[in-house]
């Protein structure tokens, strides 16, 4: 059984399910809670690592996952003005 | 939402256990991970579905390959059993959302006429149902119902 879907520490983010510039606002947006890094960009992929701030260490898994469905909602928001 | 309202269901079978093997997998935070076929569902259903579960559960969609999304879900409340049900709530909405997507595109012309009706100032579609610029634009010997030179009988 794996880990955790966080314990790597990185997270990979296809761009067809998470455009760039929601993964920017979504990083303006959870800036006073995290910081998010992009280490590395491969073909359509931005790898990001999400560093929550120290003042809110304890709450680290349960802020990084309200990160991702906030991202989640940006892109959903996105493909529905496409449409 | 078809599906959330039965997440309250205790009792649900694990996933990794009924599923096809290498559908679903397990992590020790009690999340778990479904590969799903985009050909099937489409990237349009897979991110409705999710959207409609981040109320209840975490959610993360990944995509290994071009034909694969693989979406990780875990319950808000933490306890596994919830995200089984959360995770069968997600696969049935799959099917409706991918339906919803399917009929949206087979009725995308006649909603787009329909608006533009409803914005015109004057009738853009008569009164059969036809765009009145595809009927004006032939010309009388293309108009093999005869309807341009009926008149009502007195």
């Amino acid at each position: 059984m794996a880990a955790s879907l966080l314990s790597e520490g990185t997270i990979p983010l296809h761009t067809s399910v998470y455009p760039e510039t929601c993964i920017a606002k979504a990083a303006e947006t959870y800036r006073a809670f995290v910081a998010v890094d992009i280490v590395a960009t491969e073909h359509d992929t931005q790898i990001i690592s999400l560093g929550v701030l120290p003042a809110y260490v304890a709450e680290a898994s349960k802020i990084r996952f309200e990160f991702l469905n906030y991202l989640l909602d940006l892109a959903v928001q996105h493909y529905l003005a496409r449409q | 939402m078809s599906g959330v309202g039965e997440s309250e269901r205790a009792g649900a079978p694990s996933p990794e256990k009924i599923l096809p093997a290498g559908v679903a997998q397990r992590f020790e935070d009690g999340s778990l991970r479904i590969s799903l076929p985009v050909e099937v569902y489409g990237i349009d259903a897979i991110l409705r579905s999710c959207y409609w579960l981040t109320e209840h559960c975490f959610i993360y969609v990944g995509r290994p390959t071009a034909a694969t999304i693989e979406v990780t879900l875990v319950s808000k409340s933490g306890r596994p059993i919830d995200t089984d049900q959360l995770t069968w709530d997600l696969l049935n909405d799959l099917i409706d959302q991918r339906l919803r997507v399917q009929i949206q595109e087979e009725t995308r012309s006649i909603r787009e006429m329909i608006v533009a009706q409803a914005f015109a100032e004057i009738d853009v579609i008569d009164d059969r149902g036809k765009v009145r610029d595809e009927l004006e634009a032939k010309p009388p010997s293309d108009d093999p119902e005869g309807i341009r030179g009926w008149r009502p009988v007195s």
